[in-house]
């Protein structure tokens, strides 16, 4: 048995933990006492970890790379040599034909790490010549970096997890921290039994909602209406610190402008909160000695995310509630290296280290630095991610490298997303899972898992850790930064690395934001907290910034707070007669974005598995003669799922709410992809849909098992074309379609589906596979119908 | 006096990972991996609910194959006698007894063979599909070295064990609670109507104390 | 062979033969021919039986099966010799002593398969809780139940148990939540 130190690869509260390994397999995670987590993990941390085994529970990882030689071909395995070289004359002939512009990339958030990541947008600047690379950020996060970066100067939490336990007030906006962030929701506990005051603004009772000081059950859509009101209050109430607003922001008349016409008393139809309760919680906000206000999905996947986002900063400046101990602004991350991914450059405007693209100074360090001419690199400011649909439909985007993502299932509108990916001329996925996006690639990279490899994330509140392989690659798998290296030295543009120290030494010697951070000083539990510059390093004790702006010293060009303020307007699409609830995705706590990494971990499966909840108060469901478990149809303009329903006091009437986790029922079949023109963020929390009862619940349960288990079969056939036929056939002699219930469940199931794709060797295998027995009705059930007409009966009680 | 495992809901952020803790707990100890904790949520509570470990244990009284046996200050159920009749969890004051099928397996399959709708309680509706061949009550985690796993594992440090000392913290409501239930219990199931009235009342009487500043 | 359709794998199937054999007694109906034998063919006294559901857990076959009808507010059990292999697991489940082996032909089983009885099927009220109204267990099962704790002299806990038998073990885990939030309000308060 031994133990290594690794970052989780779930949220992005960075918590450090022991991986134990015994015979080649991870049996356990322990806490460490990190200095976000102080020893303790949450579920996903505790049981999250056996993905790295192969379980196949869901479905298979990849060991072998693959291509498709042409459109439509079956996946063939391949030599890393063949695969690559295949890859570099795609991109090649594609650039010929249609510039670099038409190669579009996306980083990986998740276990890849800050090395990786770097090497990518190195690969996609020095030698595609582009800066066509954008991260999941986009899908969440991006409004607060591009609100933040205007207003105080840096996209990041200004504030340090652990400075949550300390302050005097929280206000939550569109935050669900017992959810997203059990470790941080943790510190918010802690921070009440203190004697903080708590204020959540959500239109559900979330946990912090249910233990708050005050609970703003703001409706569906209106952050912005009831960010101004706070703000208005504020002034209205001469609460502001006058001193800071003029000692350190810009434009506050421009901003009163908008924000004096939301008074909390004429907003109140918007908002549905009593004018009173909003003064209160303004008073308490900007009364406090310190507070920090945090926010997450809530208020970014809205059309007005960014909007809201400054009008979230302007309430810290013009309270002073920033730049002083204890207080600042904290959107809390959601993916575990996703602040990392904007660290190192995968933004089309941002080169590492937040250095601007059309910056011709930045241009040219990173120029002499890389070995490129300096017209290499471009000044033009590359797509965004959510870009891609209408890049590829006006036949802009022909290529795209997928590393670590899966937009198939985390995107909004999947039918969209579906006709996007296919309309590529080629598709490459760099994974460690056979994903619903992987399998319908051209080429197929198999790349080192989170446990593999050593790497630096970076946690939410802009720490750097260290994770270290607590295993070897398995199979064919690549560490992610090699193949870049190996694709670029392909393409004309040799890279050679030897390790990821070499990599972080160089991305350190290129941002002097990040210099500091060396990996003496995050060996064991240490952290690097940016910015850290160079004279940090050789201090042990210096760990870089844990607060930004101190003394109110804005990181914007001036150095000064701005304040920008917007009008309230209504979501884009709002419920009608035909779709009168409206749709907003949640978080899973058990489950954790596309789902490959916890859907197949057994503790966390077992936990929660398909088709997902879609949670009602109960009012709605009884209007619609729903009952608690029942399998219901969820439909909007966009496509139609099935969930099971959740009957839920904690909702509020006229919404419904789903994880978006799930394969079967699918919230992003409904989603709007309406996006924030400014961040291209999708307007996630707002899609007007119908929820309504299924008469034959029986039939729904069957069609629902049959459609899981063929979703499994299909990705399983995808990736059984990675084993050569002499190893493929025992696994499938092993296989008793009727052991399948009996088993840990994905495995038979894969074997089961995959010989009968082989068999038949069609494009669609799904169709054409035998329905599964796995899941067949109840026995005793049906028997039990029958019997009912013509058995023998005996006595009434 | 037995201790058993407590959940403040004031600390309790519903994140599930004792129940995850528990059933990985007893699985990996080759006991039915059916966590003995559920988690109640309501508008203003969120709970992890398990076995009180009664002194006078009703479960144990009624079990016919004397599969569920005190040790030392717990309960302990005998998996290889349990016959699943589930009288113990019909009469669990606290509905703290779970029927548990063999292997996790069978806890993913459940959903798909989910028989009747939700007008039948829980019990009913595991009858039906016949998943199950013994029940598990938490056992403190007898087994493992350093006691109950889900208070080592609650990240908000929510769940802890009762002893008397923390007993004597709650000794008000205790008390009232066990008058109100015994009271009315001695007088028979008849009486079942003012005793959840009775309930009704005293948590009332306990929201209008709170509300007073 | 009789089609044999496998239910739940478990521990009573797998495990090592059980000793069930418990005082077959003064029973009604075919007591006579009655034996206590690990195997043979079962026997079901509707008198005695709770619809506890025990032998439908532990039969393999499915032989013994049940089903909740919400509309008309009963329990279907079911007993289809059909598909009984005479193994006597139902009889050592049965916590009330209502299965019971007859003694049988040296053809067991496969004898039945050619001389079917028709299936057996009964039905039990359904009790519905007190506190939320939905069924949760039959009217003869929770009086059943009921009638063991008043066994129970002088034992606080039991009566306790027994006050509380009308109430399903959902909403009995709900008041004991509210009962742990009432303890934690008591706590904030100085």
């Amino acid at each position: 048995m031994e133990k290594h130190m690794a970052v989780c690869p779930y949220c992005g509260a960075g918590c450090k933990m022991n991986l134990v390994v015994e015979n080649g397999l991870v049996i356990e995670a322990e806490g460490l006492d990190g200095i976000t987590n102080e020893g303790e993990l949450c579920l996903k941390g505790l049981y999250g970890y056996d993905f790295i085994n192969d379980t196949r529970i869901l479905t298979p990882r990849i060991y072998h790379p693959m291509i498709r030689r042409e459109k439509g071909a079956p996946l063939e395995r391949v030599s890393w040599d063949e695969a690559l070289d295949f890859t570099a004359s795609r991109l090649r002939a594609i650039i010929e034909e249609s510039g670099s512009e038409a190669v579009m990339l996306t980083g990986s958030s998740r276990g890849a790490g800050n090395e990786a990541n770097y090497v990518m947008q190195k690969f996609t600047r020095a030698c595609l010549g582009t800066n066509n690379i954008d991260n999941c950020a986009r899908t969440c996060h991006a409004a607060s970096v591009i609100g933040l970066m205007e207003c105080v100067g840096s996209g990041a939490m200004s504030v340090s997890i652990p400075v949550l336990e300390r302050t005097d007030c929280i206000l939550l906006i569109g935050y669900n921290p017992a959810a997203s962030h059990p470790i941080v929701a943790r510190r918010i506990v802690k921070a009440k039994e203190r004697g903080a005051d708590l204020i959540v603004c959500d239109p559900r009772v979330i946990e912090s909602a249910r233990i708050a000081d005050l609970y703003l059950p703001l409706e569906n859509g209106s952050n912005l209406a009831l960010v101004n009101a706070l703000a208005y209050t504020i002034i209205d109430e001469d609460l502001a610190d006058w001193d800071f607003i003029d000692n350190h922001t810009e434009g506050f008349d421009a901003w009163w402008e908008v924000v004096q016409e939301y008074a909390p008393e004429d907003v109140a139809d918007v908002t549905g909160l009593a004018p009173e309760l909003v003064r209160h919680a303004a008073r308490r906000y900007a009364k406090a000695p310190s507070a920090v206000v945090g926010w997450g999905m809530g208020v970014t996947q809205h059309a007005q995310g960014v909007q809201t986002v400054r009008a979230i900063a302007a309430l810290a400046l013009i309270t002073g509630h920033i730049g002083r101990p204890n207080s600042g602004l904290a959107p809390v991350r959601g993916q575990n290296n996703v602040q990392g991914s904007c660290d190192m450059g995968m933004w089309p405007s941002l080169y590492p280290g937040y250095q601007r693209v059309d910056d011709p100074a930045v241009r040219a360090k990173f120029a002499a630095a890389w070995g490129v001419p300096e017209e290499r690199l471009s000044l033009q400011e590359g797509w965004k991610l959510t870009d891609l649909p209408h890049g590829v439909a006006e036949g802009k985007i022909r290529a795209f490298y997928n590393f670590g993502e899966d937009p198939l299932q985390t995107e909004p509108d999947t039918a969209q997303m579906r006709k996007t990916l296919e309309g590529l001329d080629l598709l490459i996925s760099q994974d460690i899972f056979m994903t619903q996006t992987t399998a319908l690639a051209d080429v197929v990279l198999p790349a080192t898992s989170w446990g593999e490899h050593d790497a630096v994330y970076t946690a939410s509140d802009r720490s750097f850790q260290l994770t270290t392989a607590a295993l070897l690659p398995k199979g064919e798998c690549r560490h992610d930064w090699e193949i870049f290296a190996d694709l670029s030295t392909r393409m004309g543009y040799p890279m050679h690395y030897e390790n990821t120290r070499e990599i972080w030494d160089e991305v350190r010697s290129l941002c002097p934001q990040f210099a500091g951070a060396s990996y003496e000083k995050m060996a064991g539990l240490g952290y690097a907290q940016w910015p850290i510059y160079a004279d940090a390093a050789d201090d042990p004790d210096n760990h870089g910034t844990s607060e930004l702006y101190a003394g109110g010293a804005f990181t914007t060009p001036d150095g000064k707070g701005h304040l920008q303020a917007a009008h309230w307007r209504p979501p884009t699409e709002e419920p009608d007669e035909r779709y009168p609830l409206v749709l907003c995705t949640v978080r899973e706590v058990g489950h954790y974005s596309c789902r490959s990494m916890t859907g197949n971990c057994k503790a966390l499966a077992a936990l929660a598995d398909e088709p997902g909840y879609v949670s009602m108060s109960p009012a709605d469901a009884e209007a619609r003669g729903i009952e608690e478990e029942e399998l219901v149809q969820v439909t909007s303009r966009r496509g139609k799922i099935v969930a099971r329903a959740a009957i839920d006091e904690r909702i509020n009437g006229g919404a419904v709410y789903m994880t978006y986790q799930w394969w079967v029922g699918k919230c992003n079949e409904l989603t709007l992809h309406a996006v924030d023109g400014e961040s291209g963020t999708p307007e996630d929390k707002y899609s007007a849909c119908q929820v309504e009862a299924i008469a034959d619940q029986r039939g729904a349960e069957e069609r629902l098992a049959e459609a899981y288990a063929e979703l499994k079969a299909r990705l399983a056939a995808e990736a059984d074309r990675q084993n050569p036929p002499e190893n493929a056939e025992p696994a499938a002699d092993a296989a008793d379609p009727n052991s399948v219930i009996l088993s840990e469940g994905g495995a038979a199931a894969v074997v089961e589906g995959s010989r009968a794709a082989t068999a038949n060797n069609s494009s669609d295998p799904a169709s054409s596979s035998p329905p599964p027995s796995a899941f067949a009705p109840h026995e005793a059930e049906v028997a039990g119908r029958a019997l009912y007409a013509d058995g023998e009966e005996e006595t009434l009680v | 006096m037995n201790r058993f495992v407590v959940s403040d809901p004031s600390r309790c952020i519903g994140c599930g990972a004792c129940r995850v803790t528990c059933s990985e707990a007893h699985r990996k100890r080759a006991l039915r991996p059916a966590s003995r904790i559920s988690l109640v949520k309501t508008r203003d509570v969120s709970a992890a609910v398990t076995c009180h470990q009664c002194e006078g244990a009703p479960c144990l009284s009624v079990c016919p194959e004397g599969a569920i046996y005190q040790e030392g200050d717990r309960l302990q159920v005998d998996e290889a006698r349990c016959t699943g009749c589930l009288l113990c969890a019909l009469v669990c004051p606290f509905g703290a007894v779970y029927p548990s099928s063999p292997s996790t397996a069978h806890v993913k399959a459940a959903p798909y063979s989910r028989a009747s709708s939700a007008r039948s309680a829980g019990l009913l509706r595991q009858k039906e599909t016949g998943a199950y061949t013994s029940v598990v009550v938490c056992d403190l985690c007898a087994k493992a070295p350093d006691g109950p796993r889900c208070i080592a594992a609650c990240p908000t440090k929510a769940l802890s064990l009762m002893d008397e000392g923390a007993l004597s913290h709650l000794a008000r409501e205790r008390r009232i609670d066990a008058i109100e239930k015994t009271n009315v219990a001695m007088q028979g199931t008849a009486q079942l109507a003012e005793l959840l009235a009775a309930e009704a009342a005293f948590e009332a009487a306990d929201v209008d104390e709170e509300a007073r500043p | 062979m009789s089609p044999v359709k496998p239910r739940v794998p478990n521990s009573i199937s797998h495990g090592q033969p059980r000793t069930p054999v418990r005082s077959q007694g003064a029973v009604g109906g075919s007591g006579a021919d009655r034996v206590s034998a690990d195997q043979g063919k079962p026997h079901h006294d509707f008198g005695r039986c709770i619809a506890c559901a025990a032998c439908a857990a532990a039969c393999d076959t499915t032989a013994i099966r049940i089903f909740v009808d919400e509309d008309e507010g009963m329990l279907v059990w079911t007993l289809d010799l059909y598909d009984c292999t005479w193994c006597g697991r139902c009889a050592a489940a049965c916590p009330t002593g209502a299965m019971g082996l007859v003694a049988g032909g040296a053809g067991g089983a496969a004898a039945f398969a050619d001389d079917p009885e028709p299936p057996k099927r009964c039905l039990f009220a359904l009790r519905e809780c007190a506190s939320c109204g939905r069924y949760y267990a039959t009217n003869k099962e929770v009086e059943y139940a009921s009638s063991l704790l008043e066994q129970e002299e002088g034992n606080a806990d039991a009566a306790r148990a027994l006050a509380l038998t009308g109430v399903c073990p959902d909403c009995k885990r709900l008041h004991d939540a509210k009962a742990a939030g009432r303890r934690a309000g008591m706590k904030r308060k100085p």
